[in-house]
């Protein structure tokens, strides 16, 4: 019969190919490393538009910008120079006049000049892709000022500037590669920019590694930089993986068929701390979940109280939170700034207090309590924890106050439309960084209508003006005084309480070292060996 | 001959009503949910910059009214466009040619897994009624359509790979290898086209496993199903004829029973096609695997019209294809049915 001996033929040839396949392992010729991503969310390689959460690692390897944390990268409140020598700045914090480093060459070949920075920066800006504002916020102009100096001139003096360019977005790319297949820094790259389907697979940078090549899906393979300005980089090759199952990464990092997993949870870390197979690499993130209160009477006339919203803030378990919910992978964010950055204090965390929560909502004539409805999107929040798990955490706490909240899910994106619409009483949603400086969560938070305020209505006038004020000026002791004023202010009006800030568990194979998380771009492949 | 050729015309003429029909419904789903796509791609900042913001939706087209964004929907979909993904950023038919050839392959390779230990274990099961294969075989089959199928996923990958070591880990191809040139995107064929030996036999090593795995519930349906049929086609006068006139046992089963037991089961085996094709998200997220199961999903989470509508009209290409092929099918089966 036909068909038999053709499916015997067929399980014959995956018995042999599973026989094969176990033995005939091609062996690596020079050091590869392998890394695992959960959700490679690659949109695109090209450094000007990529704004997503796993391009920026890849940029890192392959992009360089002109200054950079200091420590590769542990510490986010010091910079360093990088592709440039040295800067300065004008004494009223307004122009940056950057000596670039001589003599370091593009992966095409061609020397890096003051007018590569400029086409740069011009094309992230006028490509008026997700990113853009970074560039067209901030600068008002940028000039080469002879071959190996650049000129920015700011739209108003911005202290978290030096920040804002070690993002991977700030990556200086080969201007005469990127012109060459189609690329331009015109007003109206938008329309006229074609160069990014070529930067999806060629990287035009600097950086230690060369993109070769990205699999959607799949992977991106990086390979050694020959020319590399630093001493050259270890690997001969670097392969970023996407693998969607966090416990199938870590079993492949227990069998050394991968080196650096970066998505473990509570359970996932504590299994691979056991099992002696490796290390488990720990960083604090800057994303951040909050609950956030209107303080609108039209919207809910009990939160609009402001006692009554510290009251919220006083009822909450934020131990519970971090230990249990969070199994302790996690900080409790005092206010809305994540801790690590300038001007942040654990010390400022709200505790729990029920009695005075209790006496708060009597004073202003709630002694029973009374009953909200709180809408959450039916999502994992940043860190891994269901907006459901917490939700429900909160309306157990708060019933102790007798406060009742209605728990209502909505999905996401409804969720989102409403939330940013001001049409929420009370939620909880979450927040991540665009760069490491607490001007990205000042402005945002406490300044009349800006992007999260104007969800809550939040106003107070001396907030936003601490925020706007503590964004201009340079002294950064000054400022980290202002940003402590800040949050205390913001806590006691309560409009956002924050809850958790999680941590990052990175596992790392046995023969490898040098892994250092970095919050804005995950790690640098560069110290890694 | 003519009859056969009618009756395909008929089934590609009612596909284009069908297909226009979806990119309605669509189209009007996606409308009614109360959100902005932009918002789905662009960052918060970005949002607040009203540059950027009016920049993306002259390039996405979404400062059109949606009757007019509509038909220059269809307009395009006339011409063989299926528009720019969102998300991704690349054509749709582009991203389809990615990630589907990685589903069919694997699609294939479960459902060759499925029928051939199924239909086997269903003829067995039936042909030894309530002795111990039979017993064995329900016992098989009842594992594989209630065990879901991202814990045997699991569970396969913690016992083959990481406990005994004989079966690769996820994705398609040993990271080592330099996969072999797109040609049909069917890794294997792939590998074959290139006489790239090794490609080839990494990629069917790491086919074990995702098919085993998301071959299991159809292998139990198939078991089922065969089982009863043959079963039912045993007990009547035919058979008995056949028997009685002497034939052997292997025969009757064989070639008179089996035949006519196959028209159920090539019912399951179709509509589970189908449905691997489009619902294997699961497997395709445990062994790492770029399909277009992971994208659909991608897609409808960041509102990408263009990518949702390109993924259903694939699937409902699908389903039609393939009740085409089983109504032909049966047909060849038994020459009693008619094309009509």
């Amino acid at each position: 019969m036909g068909v038999r001996r053709l499916l015997g033929t067929i399980l014959l040839v995956m018995a042999t190919a599973l026989v094969l396949g176990a033995s005939g392992q091609a062996a690596p010729t020079g050091r590869v490393l392998v890394a695992a991503i959960a959700k490679m969310d690659i949109r695109t390689l090209d450094p000007h538009r990529q704004y997503e959460i796993s391009p920026p690692q890849i940029m890192r390897a392959a992009y360089e910008t002109l200054v950079t944390p200091a420590d590769q990268g542990r510490n986010l409140t010091k910079l360093e120079p990088l592709l440039a020598e040295s800067y300065t700045v004008s004494p009223d914090g307004k122009v940056y006049t950057f000596k670039l480093r001589r003599g370091v060459r593009f992966h095409t070949g061609g020397t890096m000049t003051a007018d590569d920075v400029v086409f740069s920066y011009r094309r992230l800006g006028n490509l008026k892709d997700n990113p853009a504002w970074l560039f067209s916020d901030h600068v008002a102009k940028i000039e080469a000022v002879d071959a190996s100096t650049v000129r920015f001139t700011l739209t108003e003096p911005n202290a978290a500037f030096l920040s804002i360019l070690t993002s991977p977005n700030f990556a200086v790319v080969d201007s005469r590669a990127v012109r060459a297949h189609n690329g331009t820094d015109a007003a109206n790259a938008d329309k006229a920019d074609k160069a990014t389907d070529w930067l999806d697979q060629n990287s035009a940078g600097t950086g230690p590694y060369i993109l070769r090549r990205w699999t959607r899906g799949v992977e991106v393979v990086l390979e050694r930089n020959p020319n590399y300005w630093r001493p050259a980089p270890p690997f001969a090759r670097i392969v970023v993986r996407d693998i969607p199952d966090p416990s199938t990464q870590l079993e492949q990092v227990e069998r050394g068929d991968v080196h650096i997993a970066q998505s473990l949870d509570a359970d996932l870390t504590a299994r691979f701390r056991r099992s002696g197979k490796g290390r488990v690499v720990e960083g604090s993130t800057l994303d951040m979940t909050y609950l956030a209160m209107t303080t609108n009477v039209q919207i809910s006339s009990a939160l609009a109280e402001r006692k009554v919203r510290q009251a919220v803030a006083a009822a909450l378990d934020y131990e519970g939170i971090i230990r249990g919910l969070m199994r302790g992978a996690a900080l409790q964010i005092p206010s809305i700034i994540p801790l690590g950055l300038l001007g942040t204090d654990p010390a400022l965390a709200p505790k729990r207090d029920l009695q005075r929560a209790r006496q708060l909502l009597a004073e202003v004539g709630y002694p029973n309590g009374f009953s909200v409805k709180m809408v959450y999107p039916t999502r994992v929040l940043v860190g891994g924890l269901p907006a459901e798990t917490l939700a429900t955490k909160l309306q157990a706490d708060l019933a102790q106050i007798g406060v009742q909240l209605q728990l209502e899910p909505r999905e996401t994106v409804a969720w989102r439309a409403d939330y940013r619409g001001g049409k929420l009483a009370i939620t909880i949603a979450d927040w991540t960084p665009d760069f490491a400086d607490p001007h990205g969560w000042a402005i945002p938070f406490a300044v009349k209508g800006a992007s999260a305020a104007r969800r809550v209505y939040y106003d107070n006038p001396k907030a936003g003006a601490l925020a706007a004020e503590a964004g201009k000026i340079t002294d950064p002791a000054k400022r980290a005084q202002m940003y402590l004023e800040l949050q205390r202010i913001l806590i006691a009006d309560a409009a956002f309480v924050g809850l958790i800030q999680p941590k990052v568990n990175i596992a790392v194979g046995g023969n490898v070292s040098g892994v250092v998380y970095n919050p804005v771009y995950f790690l640098d492949y560069y110290y890694v060996k | 001959m003519t009859h056969f050729w009618r009756f395909v015309g008929r089934r590609a003429l009612v596909t284009v009503p069908v297909l226009f029909l979806i990119t309605l419904i669509g189209f009007v789903l996606t409308y009614l949910i109360p959100a902005d796509p932009l918002a789905m791609v662009l960052s918060e900042r970005a949002m607040a910059n009203p540059e950027i913001v009016r920049a993306y939706r002259e390039r996405w087209g979404l400062d059109a009214p949606p009757a007019v964004r509509y038909v220059r929907y269809v307009t395009n979909l006339v011409r063989g466009d299926l528009g720019t993904s969102i998300a991704t950023q690349q054509p749709v038919a582009e991203d389809l040619k990615t990630f589907i050839p990685a589903t069919v392959e694997l699609t294939l390779a479960a459902m060759t897994v499925a029928v051939a230990v199924g239909l086997p274990l269903g003829v067995i099961g039936a042909v030894s009624r309530d002795r111990w294969p039979d017993h064995a075989a329900r016992i098989g089959s009842l594992i594989g359509v209630s065990m879901p199928v991202f814990w045997l996923g699991l569970l396969a990958l913690s016992a083959f790979y990481y406990r005994l070591q004989v079966a690769p880990g996820p994705g398609r191809l040993d990271p080592q290898l330099v996969p072999p040139p797109v040609v049909t995107g069917l890794m294997v064929l792939d590998g074959l086209l290139a006489r790239d030996w090794a490609a080839v036999a990494s990629a069917l090593h790491h086919l074990v496993l995702p098919s085993l795995v998301l071959g299991a519930y159809v292998m139990g349906v198939i078991t089922r199903v065969t089982r009863s049929s043959v079963l039912e086609i045993l007990a009547q006068d035919f058979i008995r004829t056949a028997r009685a006139k002497g034939l052997a046992e292997r025969l009757v089963v064989g070639r008179h029973a089996l035949r006519n037991a196959l028209i159920p089961t090539i019912t399951v085996v179709g509509l589970a096609f189908g449905n691997l094709m489009a619902g294997a998200v699961m497997t395709e997220t445990i062994f790492a695997w770029p399909g277009i199961g992971r994208y659909a999903v991608d897609a409808a989470s960041k509102l990408d019209f263009p990518a949702i509508m390109g993924v259903t009209l694939f699937v409902a290409l699908v389903y039609m294809l393939l009740s085409f092929l089983v109504d032909l099918a049966y047909a060849w089966m038994d020459p009693r049915i008619r094309l009509e």
